[in-house]
């Protein structure tokens, strides 16, 4: 895959692999190309050349909601919360295929649309309960705080019911105590058949959590294999510390 | 008596007024508040929904030498209800259909457009729509001339009041029932869709909205009730006129001006934001007739509530940019009645 920036190569015919029930990590110096490809997989961004495969199906050039409804979401590196709804709102929103979105079910109201938002309800404030954000569900998500924001990304792309969720240094600035909390619920739902695809600079995470790790530099590659042997990888020492 | 009578003539035609506005208030807060759409061509829905209701309730007129002409329907062919006609329950639905329409034609190319473009492109398509096919349609539109003899709803020969007070009456039903419906779609699960698209378009994407329906629907409806709002004002008027008479773009900045300082996103703040504005104006015209003021002032109060609004803008801006009625949280919440199916 590639992408440019005006004359700036930020994915440089990218060819990489995530293999389904791992956790994988992807790591690289800034700069590097990795949230360009999040956002191209996310649909964001079209890819200039080259494809990208979800399973067996061809996922490039959908439009991005589409792409969540196939089971892939992203939480993104800064929050991008719903400011002016409530932080259980914006984990409705993000449950997939709601029957009351549109403006007729909107206008005469069913019974079974209701009975989804009870449901969706119950599920959002489980999940809530689980980044410890339940005390805050009425507040607006402008209120939170940069942890907490992420928190709230974190829950958010779990309540659309993803197969694979690319994660965007989910637990940078979120406090010691939490973060491994947020890491063994990760390890959970990865037993439980979820994939992760996850950019983090912090080393003791990627080497404690990650099955697999990539290593990217100018828009690809350079590394690939198991924690420590990514580590040990000269390219990916050269990269980080310069030649 | 007869004072009294003038009186209740004069109230009621300000607060039919009043309600026609409003509900041209709701309808931009349906597209502004909720879906965060900048639509600046609110006076093309509200004159196309005009044009269309005049015509529905009028006769045709062929063009003759004091007359371009205008289309109309024959109005035998509209049955009667107890010797009402019910031409006018066909008007404003027309009215509405042919605003949303034309919504619909416009939203196509123009809403894929971000914020301030988009406000530009609905500003010139509103525009276009009124002053160059509106007034340049001669003999379909009546051209410059525009038209009038449009009938009230119910009519009470001499006995004015009574055509007014009734009017007024139609007019704050179809108010109060516009109103219930917008807050209880505001509160749906669909609302609380259209305002994901409001805070942050491509995080709506990327949680698996589709941003360009939502905004679709939120822009049709919006227009909609834009059109009806249109056919209450001609039979208000009863008569339809081209821009530099009627439907200028200052009616659009009017209603903007409405819900900034109502607040945006609240369906009571709006209304309340289009009774400060209306009121002042009601206030500044009727004065002189109330109170003895000097002659040179008394011809020029009117225009000193231009510069009462902008300054009520102005502070609003800067001391409560929520506007008087902030919105809300609006909680989906289970409504009273549901259908069962």
């Amino acid at each position: 895959m590639t992408k440019t920036f005006g004359g700036v190569r930020a994915v440089d015919r990218c060819t990489l692999a995530v293999q389904s029930g791992t956790i994988t990590g992807l790591i690289g110096p800034n700069g590097a190309g990795k949230t360009t490809l999040f956002n191209m997989i996310i649909g964001l961004y079209a890819p200039e050349e080259g494809s990208i495969t979800f399973g067996v199906e061809r996922i490039d050039g959908l439009p991005a909601y589409e792409i969540v409804d196939r089971g892939v979401v992203k939480s993104f590196q800064i929050p991008r919360e719903f400011r002016r709804l409530t932080v259980l709102e914006n984990l409705l929103v993000a449950h997939p295929r709601h029957p009351g979105e549109n403006p007729i079910a909107a206008l005469f109201g069913r019974r079974r649309v209701w009975d989804h938002e009870e449901m969706i309800r119950k599920k959002g404030l489980d999940m809530l309960a689980l980044v410890e954000l339940d005390p805050l569900s009425d507040a607006y998500a402008s209120d939170l705080s940069g942890g907490q924001k992420k928190l709230l990304e974190l829950a958010r792309a779990l309540m659309t019911e993803p197969k694979l969720v690319l994660l965007d240094e989910p637990v940078a600035g979120v406090n010691p105590t939490l973060t491994k909390k947020l890491l063994s619920l990760l390890s959970d739902l990865r037993a439980n058949g979820k994939t992760f695809f996850m950019i983090e600079h912090d080393m003791d995470v990627v080497m404690t959590q990650c099955d697999r790790v990539i290593a990217m530099h100018q828009g690809r590659p350079i590394a690939e294999g198991s924690p420590v042997e990514v580590r040990r990888d000269e390219k990916v020492l050269e990269a980080y510390l310069g030649a | 008596m007869a004072e009294l009578t003038g009186v209740v003539a004069d109230v009621s035609r300000f607060l039919a007024y009043f309600a026609i506005w409003g509900i041209l208030a709701i309808a931009l807060n349906m597209q502004l508040g909720q879906a965060g759409l900048y639509n600046a061509g609110i006076v093309g829905f509200w004159g196309i929904g005009a044009y269309a209701a005049a015509m529905v309730v009028t006769d045709p007129v062929a063009a003759g030498i004091a007359t371009p002409g205008h289309w109309g329907i024959d109005q035998s062919v509209f049955p009667r209800i107890a010797g009402v006609s019910t031409s006018f329950a066909f008007g404003v639905v027309v009215a509405g259909i042919a605003a949303a329409v034309l919504a619909f034609f416009i939203a196509i190319p123009t809403l894929r457009l971000r914020a301030d473009y988009f406000a530009i492109a609905t500003l010139g398509l509103g525009e276009i729509t009124m002053r160059v096919f509106v007034k340049n349609l001669q003999g379909v539109t009546g051209g410059v001339y525009g038209f009038g003899g449009i009938p009230r709803p119910f009519e009470f020969g001499f006995e004015t009041y009574k055509t007014e007070l009734s009017y007024f009456g139609l007019v704050a039903v179809a108010l109060l029932v516009i109103f219930l419906a917008v807050e209880r779609m505001s509160r749906s699960p669909w609302g609380r869709a259209l305002r994901t698209v409001r805070e942050d378009e491509d995080a709506a994407q990327a949680f698996g909205k589709d941003t360009f329906f939502l905004k679709l629907q939120s822009f049709v409806f919006g227009a909609f009730l834009m059109g009806v709002s249109g056919a209450l004002f001609a039979f208000w008027l009863r008569g339809v006129f081209p821009p530099e008479n009627q439907f200028t773009p200052q009616d659009t900045f009017t209603v903007w001006v409405m819900v900034i300082i109502g607040g945006m996103g609240n369906n009571r703040g709006v209304l309340l934001g289009a009774w400060v504005f209306l009121f002042l104006e009601y206030v500044t015209v009727r004065l002189p007739s109330w109170i003895d003021i000097p002659q040179a002032f008394a011809i020029k109060i009117f225009y000193f509530r231009l510069i009462a609004i902008g300054v009520i803008l102005i502070l609003i801006i800067l001391f409560r940019p929520q506007g008087l009625l902030p919105e809300k949280k609006h909680v989906a919440k289970r409504p009273r009645w549901v259908l069962n199916w």
